[in-house]
């Protein structure tokens, strides 16, 4: 059984490329080799990270939703990580639904994933309330980035926010210092090689803040994708099922 | 329940008669209606292609053929018989039947009737309507607009509009969508029907190898078309005692 995980959110600037990145490279510190697609055709965030595993589409073409859908559900070992750019989020979950993806993806041994990050607003979590339950039996992680603030009290009364906060697994990034993000948003910094070899051009303090804060990471995105790894194992092929 | 007989046609060529027809042959599928279907594309006809099973090559200027869709509409088993007119043929075809005594038949409630007249945007299309309207009193009427490559119907234009309205407004009034060009170019390519396209299967069965998306589009599609045919009561109408009342479309 191979993941594809397919990161949204709901606003721009949530962390989308910083989850995929996290994903991408925990699959490859456990050798994993992800295929990677970015939607995003203008920024192109993620393709920067990983120019060569990374494949660029862009959702208003169709012989681009078609490539990205193959991709996403062909037969093969390989975990796949899609960052759905907010502009294309849309078109993506309406094709995926269309499409019947998730039944498609799950007769191929592949098992679809939405990791949706939630802005602090209410309207933000209302969207990934419908999107899960459009989505019905597809997996469904809330990944909250500590990054976008606190969540307001009257955000925590919606009914968006009850009905996310009680499904499972779910991933807690903490917050990174912002006087750091300059340094990991270098295209050419890698956080698995950071934490081999964090190098000597780092203050010891700024090395050991931004280790200690990968660390965190990535042992919350590890827990997530082999809590879902254990109970799909778990749960027999006939009957795969939402693990929320 | 009586027989009921479907024509689809158009006197103008290229304005997806054939593909109504083809949705049509799906709904009926979908809906468990036993159905047979008369392609008048002779001698060689594209709903053939597309539901070989179930579609006979017919020439209908022809008595003989005309003998053979009628006269075995009772005996035949299917409660729908559904035929797709030749371009071009849909007045004299409809002529051909008054001449036969079909449409006596019809008024006297032997069969129920339905022609889906599939219209274009242009003049002669209206000219089409005054033609076949003397065939469609007491009839189901179906006006049918393909919406496939995105025409507007005189909306650029209010009076020829209004007078388009005033000509269609007996009809029953159906639009069917645009599909995406690739996704009807890929189904036109497999040679199958719509339904079997979604399923990801060949003609014979076996598993195809269609797009993921391009079948997620037919799907869309496919299901509004099949809710028009709903709102429109096509089968309310036509198969008063067998129709269901949710909107099939095979997966």
């Amino acid at each position: 059984m191979a993941i594809a995980a397919i990161v949204a959110s709901a606003r721009v600037r949530a962390g989308k490329t910083l989850l995929a990145r996290l994903l991408a490279e925990n699959f490859l510190l456990s050798g994993g080799r992800p295929m990677l697609l970015d939607t995003d055709t203008t920024e192109k965030r993620l393709w920067s990270y990983f120019p060569v595993e990374t494949q660029l589409l862009d959702m208003d073409r169709v012989t681009d939703q078609m490539t990205l859908f193959d991709m996403l559900s062909v037969g093969t070992a390989e975990p796949r990580i899609v960052e759905v750019a907010h502009r294309s989020s849309k078109k993506f979950f309406e094709l995926m639904r269309d499409a019947d993806y998730v039944r498609e993806a799950r007769a191929n041994d592949i098992e679809p994933v939405v990791f949706y990050i939630p802005s602090p607003d209410a309207d933000s979590f209302e969207y990934g309330r419908q999107l899960r339950e459009q989505l019905a039996g597809c997996d469904f992680v809330v990944v909250q980035n500590s990054y976008l603030g606190e969540i307001k009290h009257m955000t925590r009364l919606s009914v968006g926010y009850r009905a996310l906060e009680i499904v499972r697994p779910r991933i807690v990034l903490p917050a990174l210092d912002p006087q750091f993000i300059p340094v990991i948003d270098i295209p050419s910094f890698s956080f698995r090689e950071f934490m081999r070899d964090p190098g000597t051009e780092l203050p010891q303090g700024a090395r050991d803040t931004i280790r200690h804060w990968l660390v965190s990471c990535f042992r919350a995105t590890y827990s997530a994708i082999e809590t879902i790894e254990r109970k799909v194992a778990s749960i027999p092929a006939s009957e795969p099922g939402n693990l929320t | 329940m009586k027989p009921a007989v479907i024509m689809i046609g158009a006197d103008k060529g290229g304005v997806g008669k054939t593909t109504i027809a083809r949705t049509m042959l799906d709904y009926l599928r979908a809906k468990s209606m036993p159905t047979r279907a008369f392609d008048a594309e002779w001698p060689r006809g594209t709903l053939k292609r597309f539901h070989p099973q179930s579609t006979e090559m017919v020439d209908i200027s022809q008595i003989s053929d005309q003998m053979k869709i009628i006269d075995s509409l009772v005996s035949s088993g299917s409660k729908v018989s559904v035929i797709d007119i030749r371009a071009g043929l849909l007045s004299p075809t409809l002529r051909a039947m008054e001449d036969s005594g079909f449409f006596d038949a019809v008024r006297a409630g032997e069969f129920n009737f339905g022609l889906f007249h599939v219209i274009g945007p242009s003049i002669s299309s209206l000219e089409e309507i005054d033609e076949v309207k003397p065939y469609t009193e007491g009839s189901n009427y179906f006006v049918v607009k393909n919406f496939i490559n995105e025409t507007s119907f005189f909306d650029y234009d209010p009076a020829v509009k209004a007078n388009y309205f005033q000509r269609t407004k007996d009809g029953i009034e159906i639009n069917i969508p645009k599909l995406t060009e690739m996704a009807y170019e890929q189904v036109e390519l497999a040679g199958v029907p719509f339904s079997t396209f979604i399923a990801n299967k060949t003609m014979d069965g076996r598993p195809g190898n269609y797009s993921l998306v391009l079948r997620g589009y037919v799907r869309t599609w496919l299901m509004q078309v099949a809710n028009e045919f709903e709102k429109a009561g096509v089968l309310k109408r036509l198969a008063p005692s067998d129709s269901g009342s949710a909107t099939g479309v095979a997966s």
